[in-house]
C-alpha cells in the first residue's frame, strides 16, 4: 500500500509540474463524426454544463460533428443504473442498444469512479466488466477513448476524507490505462485537472462535493480533452502596426485594415470562436499559460487606446501595453460562444427528454397498454433535436467582426 | 346562524375584517344525495333538450371559481376556512413548506403529467408571503422557473431544496433580488418511471436531516462521496446535506406522499396508493411492496382509503384533544381526515376522528397539509377534476393545469398564535423558542440555529445548563437541545446520557436514536444500549434494538436479544428480527467459529437463528433440539426451519424424528414435519440422506394427516417400490378424499405411464365427480392431450361443480389451452359450466382467444363481446347520469354471480386481488368506470398488474406479485390464493395486464349495468355512499343453510355456532357501504320446529394492546352474543376486555324477534383505556 501511495504521489507531482501536457494524438475529430459520451454522473452532468461539447464543437467549425450524451448517474461498467425494472443484464443490453442507436463514430467512456469504492477486491470483476463494455462499444466500429476517473477532491469535513477512495481510484485508473493501451483505445488522464488545484492559490474547488465537477472543473476538463486532439484550437495572435500594416496573424484573417489619425480599423474573420473564459480567472493567481487571444499594436503614440468590436467596448490599454500585447477576454466573439453553448444545452435537454423520457412505465413499460399511445410524442423530439442541431451548425461558424482601436481624448476620459 | 342539519359540518364564508379576525357569515349548506339527484335531473333535461351539447355536460367539471369552491367546503364544528392564495398567482401546487420567516414555498407544476414536445418545461418554485398577517398571501414571487415537474420543496441552508425529476437541486438567491440566481445539483439519478412517483415529500427532521420519498416504480442510483446509493422501489431517504450522507430510512409503500414527525421525533407516513391509513415508521422497516423483503410491517389502519400529505398538529390555536393528532388528505374523496395517535406497545395506534374538511366539488384535491406560523392549518389544493395519469390519458382535455389554491383553516373565535420572529432575533432568544408549545416554532428555530452554525455552541451550552428541572417540559427542552447538537453534528455525551435515563420514555426513546448517529464517537455505546434494551418502556427497547443493528459486532446481537426477556409485541418482534438479519455478517461467522455466546439463553439463540435465512443456522438449531433445549411448543417451528434450509444430512435428522414413534412431538406435528420435508424435496430438490423407505410404514398410521404426508413423501422421494401401494390408495373408494388426494399427488410425482393409467381410471364416469376432477387436474402434468379429453368429459358431467381449478390446470401448462381447444371440438357442454370456465380463462391476464371461442361454441354462447365504441361509452355515461340508481347498483355489486367482492374490498372488507374501491367514485370520472368494467385491461392500478411466470417444469402461473426475494416469488391469483414459486425455477417472466375477467358484466341487463356504474360513481363521495370514519365490523362470515349445519344444530344448541364453529360450514358476507349487514339477504337456519329461525354470523377482532373497549350494536333485540365461545349479555354497548391476539365474536339473530333490521356493530373506544383493537377485514 505504502509503495502504491508513493507511486501515486510521484505521478501527481510529475503531472503537476506540467499541468497541460502537449497535444498527443489520442483522438482526432473529423467531418461527419457522431460523438457519443457514455458513463456515470461525470458524463451525465457534463451535458448540463455543455463545456466539453462546446469546446469540441467550436474547434472544428467546418466539420459536421454531432454529440449524444448517454451518461447516467450512478452508473457502472455493468450498466447498473440502466436496469430500471429489469435485471442488470437487461440494463447492459439497454446501454448497448442506446449506444448503437446513436450510431457513434467516436465514443468517450467515463467510468471507474463508482466501481473504485469496491477497492482492490473489486478489481478483477471490474476488469471483466470494462472489457465486456469495451467489446460492445468497439463493435460499433467507433473509435473509443477512455477518460480516467477524476480524483476525489478533499473539501474538508464533514465530507469524507478522500484518501482511501483516491488510493483506489489510482489503482482503477492505472488498470484502465493499461486496458486502453492493450486495446489501442484512446486514454485521457483527467487527474491533472485536479492536480492543478494543488498549486493554485487561493485554492479554487473543482468539484461541488469532492467527486462531481463544478463549472470550473468541467472547464478544465474540457481543456484537457480538447487538447488531446492535435487539430484543436489554434491560438489567436494578431500584430498590427499603427499605420494599419498587418504584421502577423494566426487564428484569424484580417482585411481592410486602415488608419485615420489616432484610429485604427480592420475587419477580422476568425478561424474559430474563442473558447469560453475561465469561470474563475479572477480567483486564480497563477497564469494558466499564454492567453488564448492576444492583440499587439506597435508604434502607437503614447496615450490610452480603446478597443471596440462591432461598436462594443472590449478593453482599454496604454500604447505601451498594446505594444507588448493585450489579452482579449470579452466581446462579441465570446458572446457568440456562449450563445453556441446555450444552443447545445437546449439540444441536450431535448435529447434527454428523448432518450430518458419520464413515465416510461406507461409509454414503453408494462403499463403501455394504458398510455402507450402517447409514446408517439417521444419521437416528436427528433425533429426538434435536428432543428436545434441546425442552429448549432450556424452558431459555431465565426462571422466577420469590425475592430476599431482609437485613442481616447482627455475629455472622453 | 346554522341550520340544524349542519351540526357536524358547515360551510363558512370567512371574511377578513380590518381587525384581522374572521367573521363567519352567510349560509350553511348540507350536501348529500339529494343534491346528486338534482344534478342528475338537470343533466337529464339538458340531454333531451340539447343533445349536441350533452358531451360537455357529461363531464364532471365544476366552474373553477374559488368562491364556488369555498361554498362547497364543509368544515368540522368550530373551524372556519378562507382563501390564502389562489390562481392565477399559483397553479397546481404539489408540495409546500414554510421557512422560518413564515413565508410559504410552493412546488408547482403545470407540465405534469408529461412534457409536450415543443413546449418548454417551465414549472415554478413560488414564494407566498402574508406580510401583514391578515391570513391572505398578498405577495407571490416566482422564485425559480424552467423546472421539470418539481414535486417537493424544502427551504433551508440559505436557499431551497427542490425535487426536480431526476435531481435534487438547491436554488439560492445570492443578490437578494428575490429570485434564484444559483442552481446546484445536490443529488442526481432519481428515477422518473412515473411522474407521480418521482422524488417527493421533502421534510426536515428534528435531527437536522432532510428526508424525502420515492414511490413504487422508481429506481434511483445516486452517487455520493461515500459511495453509490441505490433504491429500487418505494421508500424514504434520509440525508445530511452538509456531509452528503444518504441512507434509506425505510423502504416499501406504493406512493407515500405524507411524512410527519411527532413531538418526540417518531415519524409517520401516509400512502397515496396504499390502503393501511397511517403508518408508523420503524427505522429500517420494510412496508408493503418493498423489493426483496420477506417480512413487512403493516399500517395502523388496514382498509383505509389512500391518503396524501401528513401533518402532526399542535399548539395553542387547536383544541386540547387535537394536540399531536395527524391530519392527512383523502384527496380522492375530496376531504381532509384526522387521526388520534396513541401508544400501542412499542408502536402506535391511530384512531380516525370526524373529518376536518370535505367537499362535494370533485376538483377539490387536498394534497398537502401544513400548520403555519400562526397555528392555522394550510391546505394545498391541487385543484383538478382528474387525478392520476396511468388510468386517464396524459392529454385528457379535462386535466387542469392552471388552477390551484391554498386554503387556511382557523378555529372560530379563538386567537391565533402570534407569528414568532426567528431570523432577526438573538441566539439566546432563538433558544428560548425551543420551549414553544408549537412544533412549528421549535422546528423552525432549530433550522435557524443550525444555519447559524458552530457560533451558537457557547449559548446552547449555557442555555441547556440553565434549564430549570422544576420547569414543566424540562426534559423535552433538553431533548430539543440534544437535537440541536445533533443537527450541528456536535457530540455531547453528557447530555445524551442524562436523557437516556430521563423520566419520560419518549425522551429516552429519542435519545437512543441519537446513539445510532453518534456511536463511533461515544466511549461506551454498547453499554448505553444494553441499559436501553432493558428499559421499562417497549419503545425504548425497540429503538435500542434497532440502534444495535448499526454496530456490527457479535456482542450487539447478544445485547439486542436481551429484549426477549421482557414482553415482546409485534413491533418489537419485527425490530429484533430486522436487527438479527442486519447483524448476521457479524454474529453468524462468530457462531460458526464458536465465538458467539452459545451459552446464551436458548430462546435467544433460537430467535436469532430463525431470523436469518441461512443454512448456517441449521446445525446450531439441531444441536439445541438434540440437547433438549427447545421447549416442545416451539420445536415444530424450529424443525420446519431446518427442513426448509437444511442439507440432506440435516433433513435426515428431521426424518428421524418423524419416524420416531416415541418422539415427544405429537403425531400431527410429525405429519407437518414430514410435509416440510416433502416441500424441501419438491422446491429445493433436497432429500434426507440415508434410508428413506421407513416412511412407507407410516402409510398405515392411524393419523390421516401422517398417512397423507407419507403418501406424498413416497412420490416426492421417488420410492418406486411403493407405487402400487399409492395406486391402491388412490383407487380405494372407501378412503377419505384427503387421503386419496395425497395418494394422487404422490403418484403424479412418481410419474410414468402407470401413474397416467391410474389417473385415467379415476377419470371414468363411474367415479365420484370430485375424484374425477382431481385426477383430471393431475393428469395435466403427465399427459396434456389425455387430460384434455378427460377434462371435457368431466365438464359435460360436472353439473354444479366449479370448473375453475380444472381450467386453470390447463392454463398453467404449456400447450394446455391448445389441447383443450382440440378436445372441445364437436363437443357440447352445459352453458353454465362454460360461463364459469370462461371466467377462469379471462382472469389470467393472458390472451386465450382460441380457447375462449372453443368454449363459447361448445356452450352455445355468442362470441365474446367487442370493446365498446367511444359512442357507446358516451351513451352509457349519459344513461348512468340520467337513470342510474346507486342503491340498486349496490345490490348488483353484491350479487354472487358477479363476485365483485371476491376481488375488491370496500373499506378493507372483501378480496385483495383488485384495488379497494372505497373512494373510487370520488376519484374516477364515469367514463373511466365504464371502460374499467367493459375493458378491464385498459387501465390497471399500480400494484395490481399481474405477472406471468413460466417455470422450468413447464408450468405457467399468473398472479399479482405479493413479494419476492432471492429465494422465492409469491403470486396471488384471481382466487386470492397465493402460489410460491422458487426463484431458481423461473425460466421466463413477463408483466401481464388486469386479472379482472373480460366480459364479467356481460350477464347484466343494461339497467343493471347503469345502476352498478352509478353506485361506483358515488362510492366514497360525500353522501349515503361515503365510508364512515368510525371503525365498524364489515367482514363477516355467515352460517350456511346446509343440511349438515341444520343437522348439527338440531342436536346441539345455538351455542354450537360459537363453540364448534370449525365443524360447521360458513361463507363470507360483507356489510353495505353504510356498515349495515342486511339480515334478510342471509341464509336462515331452521333447525327444529320448536326453535326460532336464526341467522348466525361471526367476525374477528385483533387486540394489540389489552384493555377495555366496547362493541356498539344498532339494536340489541333478538341478538345472542358469544366471544371466543363464551356467552356475553347483549346490550347496545357491550364492554369487553380481551387478551392480546385474535378473537372470534359470534352473533345469533332471532329473525322473528328482530325483524329485518340490519345489523351494525361498531368498535368503540373507552376513554383512558389503553386498549388497541382492530377488526379483521379482507375476505
Amino acid at each position: 500500500m505504502l509503495q502504491l501511495a508513493g507511486i501515486t504521489v510521484s505521478l501527481l507531482l510529475g503531472i503537476a509540474a506540467d499541468p497541460e501536457p502537449a497535444g498527443s494524438s489520442v483522438f482526432q475529430l473529423k467531418d461527419g463524426d457522431r460523438v457519443v459520451f457514455v458513463g456515470n454522473t461525470l458524463i451525465e452532468r457534463a451535458a448540463q454544463y455543455g463545456l466539453i461539447e462546446t469546446l469540441l464543437t467550436l474547434t472544428h467549425p467546418d466539420a459536421k460533428i454531432t454529440f449524444r450524451n448517454l451518461g447516467y448517474s450512478g452508473d457502472t461498467v455493468w450498466a447498473e443504473s440502466r436496469a430500471g425494472f429489469d435485471t442488470p443484464t437487461e440494463g447492459f443490453a439497454r446501454l448497448k442498444e442506446s449506444v448503437n442507436a446513436a450510431r457513434p463514430t467516436l465514443i468517450f467512456v467515463g467510468y471507474g469512479g463508482n466501481e473504485a469504492f469496491a477497492g482492490r477486491a473489486g478489481l478483477p470483476r471490474f476488469v471483466v466488466g470494462i472489457q465486456r463494455l469495451l467489446d460492445v462499444l468497439s463493435a460499433t466500429g467507433a473509435r473509443v477513448v477512455l477518460l480516467s476517473p477524476i480524483r476525489h477532491e478533499d473539501l474538508g469535513r464533514p465530507l469524507p476524507d478522500p484518501v482511501p477512495h483516491n488510493r483506489n481510484l489510482r489503482i482503477y485508473a492505472n488498470t484502465m490505462r493499461n486496458i486502453a493501451k492493450q486495446r489501442a483505445c484512446g486514454w485521457i488522464e483527467l487527474d491533472p485537472v485536479l492536480s492543478v488545484r494543488a498549486i493554485a492559490q487561493p485554492s479554487v474547488p473543482l468539484t461541488e462535493n469532492g467527486m462531481h465537477l463544478n463549472a470550473y472543473g468541467y472547464w478544465r476538463a474540457a481543456e484537457v480533452i480538447a487538447r488531446s486532439d492535435p487539430t484543436a484550437l489554434p491560438n489567436w495572435r494578431v500584430t498590427l502596426a499603427a499605420d494599419g500594416r498587418v504584421v502577423e496573424t494566426s487564428g484569424t484573417q484580417i482585411r481592410d485594415a486602415s488608419h485615420a489619425g489616432e484610429m485604427l480599423k480592420w475587419i477580422a474573420l476568425d478561424k474559430t470562436l474563442p473558447s469560453l473564459p475561465n469561470p474563475h480567472a479572477a480567483l486564480l493567481s497563477y497564469r494558466s499559460g499564454p492567453p488564448q487571444r492576444e492583440l499587439k499594436v506597435t508604434g502607437l503614440n503614447p496615450g490610452n487606446y480603446r478597443l471596440k468590436i462591432d461598436d462594443q467596448v472590449c478593453c482599454t490599454a496604454t500604447a505601451n501595453q498594446w505594444n507588448k500585447g493585450v489579452a482579449i477576454t470579452a466581446g462579441p466573439e465570446f458572446a457568440a460562444t456562449e450563445q453556441l453553448r446555450q444552443a447545445i444545452l437546449q439540444k441536450n435537454k431535448l435529447f434527454f427528454y428523448r432518450w430518458r423520457p419520464q413515465n416510461t412505465t406507461y409509454l414503453f413499460g408494462f403499463r403501455k397498454h394504458e398510455q402507450g399511445n402517447n409514446a408517439a410524442e417521444v419521437v416528436q423530439f427528433d425533429p426538434l433535436i435536428a432543428q436545434s442541431e441546425k442552429e448549432i451548425v450556424g452558431l459555431r461558424r465565426p462571422v466577420e467582426h469590425r475592430y476599431e482601436l482609437s485613442k481616447q481624448s482627455e475629455v472622453s476620459r | 346562524m346554522n341550520s340544524p342539519a349542519s351540526s357536524r359540518f358547515r360551510t363558512r364564508f370567512a371574511r377578513t375584517s380590518p381587525s384581522g379576525f374572521r367573521h363567519a357569515a352567510t349560509e350553511s349548506v348540507l350536501r348529500g344525495s339529494r343534491r346528486i339527484s338534482a344534478v342528475s335531473l338537470a343533466v337529464l333535461i339538458v340531454f333531451h333538450v340539447a343533445p349536441t351539447f350533452a358531451q360537455r355536460d357529461l363531464k364532471d367539471i365544476p366552474k373553477p371559481d374559488p368562491k364556488r369552491e369555498l361554498s362547497e367546503l364543509q368544515l368540522a364544528d368550530g373551524f372556519e376556512i378562507s382563501l390564502y392564495a389562489s390562481d392565477p398567482a399559483i397553479a397546481s401546487p404539489i408540495q409546500m413548506n414554510f421557512d422560518p420567516q413564515g413565508r410559504l414555498w410552493i412546488a408547482s407544476s403545470s407540465t405534469y403529467p408529461h412534457i409536450t414536445p415543443g413546449h418548454k418545461a417551465d414549472d415554478k418554485v413560488l414564494l407566498l408571503e402574508d406580510r401583514d398577517g391578515d391570513g391572505v398571501a398578498e405577495r407571490s414571487t416566482v422564485f425559480s422557473r424552467g423546472l421539470l415537474i418539481p414535486t417537493g420543496i424544502a427551504p433551508g441552508d440559505g436557499g431551497v431544496y427542490v425535487a426536480n425529476s431526476t435531481e435534487l437541486i438547491f436554488l439560492s438567491d445570492t443578490d437578494d433580488d428575490g429570485v434564484a440566481d444559483r442552481r446546484r445539483v445536490v443529488l442526481s439519478g432519481f428515477g422518473t418511471e412515473d411522474t407521480h412517483h418521482i422524488l417527493h415529500t421533502l421534510r426536515w427532521g428534528p435531527d437536522g436531516m432532510l428526508y424525502f420519498n420515492q414511490s413504487i416504480y422508481i429506481h434511483s442510483h445516486l452517487e455520493t462521496p461515500w459511495g453509490v446509493r441505490r433504491l429500487n422501489g418505494g421508500g424514504v431517504w434520509q440525508f445530511r446535506p452538509e456531509s452528503l450522507e444518504l441512507n434509506v430510512f425505510v423502504r416499501g409503500f406504493v406512493n407515500p406522499w405524507g411524512h410527519a414527525f411527532d413531538r418526540w421525533g417518531q415519524s409517520f407516513e401516509t400512502d397515496g396508493a396504499g390502503g393501511q391509513g397511517i403508518n408508523y415508521l420503524l427505522p429500517g422497516a420494510s412496508y408493503v411492496t418493498a423489493v426483496g423483503a420477506t417480512r413487512f410491517l403493516s399500517g395502523l389502519n388496514p382498509g383505509s382509503p389512500k391518503y396524501c400529505g401528513a401533518e402532526i398538529v399542535d399548539g395553542r390555536q387547536l383544541p386540547d384533544d387535537w394536540q399531536g393528532n395527524i391530519l392527512t388528505a383523502d384527496f380522492r374523496a375530496n376531504r381532509v381526515c384526522r387521526f388520534v395517535l396513541s401508544d400501542d406497545g412499542a408502536g402506535f395506534a391511530a384512531q380516525q376522528m370526524p373529518d376536518l374538511v370535505g367537499s362535494s366539488n370533485v376538483a377539490f384535491r387536498p394534497v398537502d397539509i401544513k400548520q403555519g406560523p400562526d397555528g392555522a392549518i394550510y391546505i394545498a389544493d391541487w385543484y383538478n377534476p382528474i387525478i392520476q395519469h396511468g388510468e386517464v390519458d396524459f392529454r385528457d382535455p379535462r386535466r387542469d393545469h392552471v388552477h390551484g389554491r391554498i386554503w387556511r383553516i382557523t378555529r372560530t373565535d379563538h386567537p391565533l398564535v402570534e407569528r414568532p420572529k426567528l431570523v432577526s432575533v438573538s441566539t439566546s432568544e432563538l433558544l428560548d423558542r425551543l420551549k414553544s408549545p408549537e412544533s412549528w416554532t421549535r422546528q423552525q428555530a432549530k433550522r435557524v440555529l443550525r444555519e447559524r452554525g458552530d457560533e451558537i455552541l457557547p449559548a446552547l451550552t449555557r442555555w441547556t445548563l440553565a434549564l430549570d428541572p422544576a420547569e414543566s417540559g424540562y426534559e423535552h427542552h433538553r431533548l430539543e437541545a440534544l437535537w440541536t447538537y445533533q443537527s450541528l453534528d456536535i457530540v455531547e455525551p453528557a447530555l445524551l446520557e442524562s436523557l437516556l435515563v430521563a423520566g419520560d420514555p419518549r425522551v429516552r426513546a429519542a435519545a437512543v436514536r441519537v446513539v445510532k448517529y453518534w456511536h463511533p464517537r461515544l466511549d461506551n455505546p454498547l453499554e448505553l444500549l444494553a441499559r436501553a434494551v432493558d428499559d421499562d418502556h417497549p419503545r425504548v427497547r425497540l429503538e435500542a434494538v434497532r440502534t444495535l443493528a448499526v454496530i456490527q459486532e457479535p456482542q450487539s446481537m447478544e445485547i439486542a436479544l436481551e429484549a426477549l426477556d421482557r414482553p415482546v409485541d409485534q413491533f418489537l418482534d419485527y425490530a429484533l428480527w430486522l436487527t438479527a438479519r442486519e447483524l448476521k455478517r457479524s454474529w453468524l461467522p462468530a457462531l460458526e467459529k464458536g465465538q458467539f455466546n452459545l451459552a446464551l439463553n436458548p430462546e435467544h439463540l433460537e430467535f436469532a437463528l430463525r431470523a436469518v435465512d441461512s443454512p448456517a443456522v441449521v446445525d446450531p438449531l439441531l444441536k439445541l433440539v438434540a440437547e433438549g433445549r427447545i421447549p416442545p411448543e416451539r420445536q415444530e417451528a424450529v424443525l420446519s426451519l431446518v427442513a426448509s434450509l437444511g442439507n440432506a444430512e440435516q433433513l435426515a435428522s428431521v426424518l428421524a424424528l418423524v419416524l420416531d414413534k416415541d418422539a415427544p412431538s405429537d403425531v400431527q406435528q410429525r405429519a407437518r414435519l414430514l410435509n416440510a420435508l416433502v416441500k424441501a424435496a419438491r422446491t429445493r430438490g433436497v432429500q434426507p440422506s440415508g434410508d428413506r423407505h421407513m416412511v412407507v410404514e407410516l402409510l398405515s398410521s392411524d393419523e390421516p394427516s401422517l398417512t397423507a404426508a407419507a403418501a406424498r413423501a413416497i412420490g416426492a422421494w421417488k420410492l418406486e417400490d411403493s407405487r402400487d401401494a399409492l395406486s391402491r390408495m388412490a383407487l380405494d373408494g372407501s378412503l377419505d378424499l384427503s387421503l386419496r388426494r395425497a395418494a394422487i399427488d404422490g403418484l403424479t410425482w412418481l410419474g410414468g405411464s402407470d401413474a397416467r393409467d391410474t389417473l385415467v381410471q379415476l377419470c371414468q364416469n363411474d367415479q365420484d365427480l370430485d375424484i374425477r376432477k382431481l385426477a383430471v387436474e393431475h393428469l395435466t402434468t403427465l399427459d396434456i392431450e389425455v387430460a384434455a379429453r378427460q377434462a371435457v368429459d368431466w365438464l359435460a358431467d360436472a353439473k354444479t361443480a366449479n370448473p375453475t381449478n380444472v381450467v386453470t390446470a390447463f392454463l398453467q401448462r404449456k400447450g394446455g389451452p391448445e389441447a383443450l381447444v382440440e378436445a372441445l371440438s364437436e363437443k357440447t357442454l352445459p352453458a353454465d359450466i362454460v360461463k364459469l370456465a370462461l371466467r377462469a380463462v379471462r382472469s389470467t391476464a393472458r390472451d386465450h382467444r382460441a380457447l375462449e371461442e372453443a368454449l363459447a361454441r361448445s356452450g352455445g354462447l355468442g362470441s365474446p363481446a367487442t370493446p365498446p365504441t367511444a359512442e357507446e361509452v358516451k351513451q352509457l355515461v349519459s344513461d348512468v347520469l340520467a337513470r342510474g340508481d346507486p342503491s340498486r347498483g349496490q345490490q348488483v355489486f353484491r350479487r354472487d354471480d358477479l363476485a365483485c367482492l371476491k376481488c375488491h374490498a370496500i373499506a378493507g372488507s372483501g378480496g385483495r386481488v383488485g384495488p379497494d374501491l372505497s373512494s373510487i367514485g370520488a376519484s374516477a370520472q364515469i367514463d373511466y368506470l365504464v371502460e374499467s368494467l367493459l375493458v378491464p385491461g385498459k387501465a390497471v392500478k399500480e400494484g395490481y398488474h399481474s405477472m406471468i411466470v413460466e417455470t422450468d417444469e413447464g408450468r405457467i402461473v399468473t398472479g399479482i406479485p405479493v413479494r419476492r426475494d432471492d429465494q422465492e416469488l409469491v403470486l396471488r391469483d384471481a382466487e386470492d390464493h397465493e402460489t410460491t414459486i422458487p426463484t431458481d425455477s423461473i425460466e421466463e417472466e413477463s408483466m401481464g395486464g388486469s386479472m379482472m375477467p373480460v366480459g364479467l358484466v356481460e350477464s347484466l341487463t343494461h339497467a343493471e349495468l347503469v345502476d352498478l356504474i352509478r353506485f361506483l360513481s358515488v362510492l366514497g363521495k360525500p353522501g349515503d355512499f361515503a365510508v364512515a370514519n368510525q371503525p365498524m365490523v364489515r367482514t363477516w362470515r355467515v352460517l350456511m343453510a346446509s343440511k349438515e349445519n341444520e343437522h348439527a344444530l338440531r342436536h346441539g344448541s345455538f351455542q354450537m355456532t360459537a363453540t364448534a364453529s370449525a365443524s360447521l360450514s360458513w361463507r363470507p358476507a360483507y356489510s353495505l357501504v353504510s356498515g349495515e349487514l342486511p339480515i334478510d339477504d342471509l341464509p336462515r337456519i331452521k333447525s327444529r320446529g320448536d326453535v326460532p329461525v336464526i341467522v348466525a354470523v361471526q367476525f374477528k377482532l385483533v387486540v394489540s394492546t389489552p384493555g377495555k373497549f366496547a362493541l356498539g350494536f344498532n339494536m340489541p333485540d333478538g341478538l345472542s352474543l358469544w366471544v371466543d365461545g363464551e356467552p356475553v349479555a347483549v346490550a347496545e354497548r357491550v364492554v369487553l376486555e380481551l387478551q392480546r391476539g385474535r378473537h372470534v365474536v359470534t352473533l345469533v339473530v332471532d329473525v322473528e324477534r328482530r325483524g329485518d333490521v340490519a345489523l351494525v356493530c361498531r368498535l368503540l373506544a373507552i376513554p383512558e383505556s389503553p386498549a388497541r383493537v382492530q377488526r379483521i377485514g379482507g375476505k
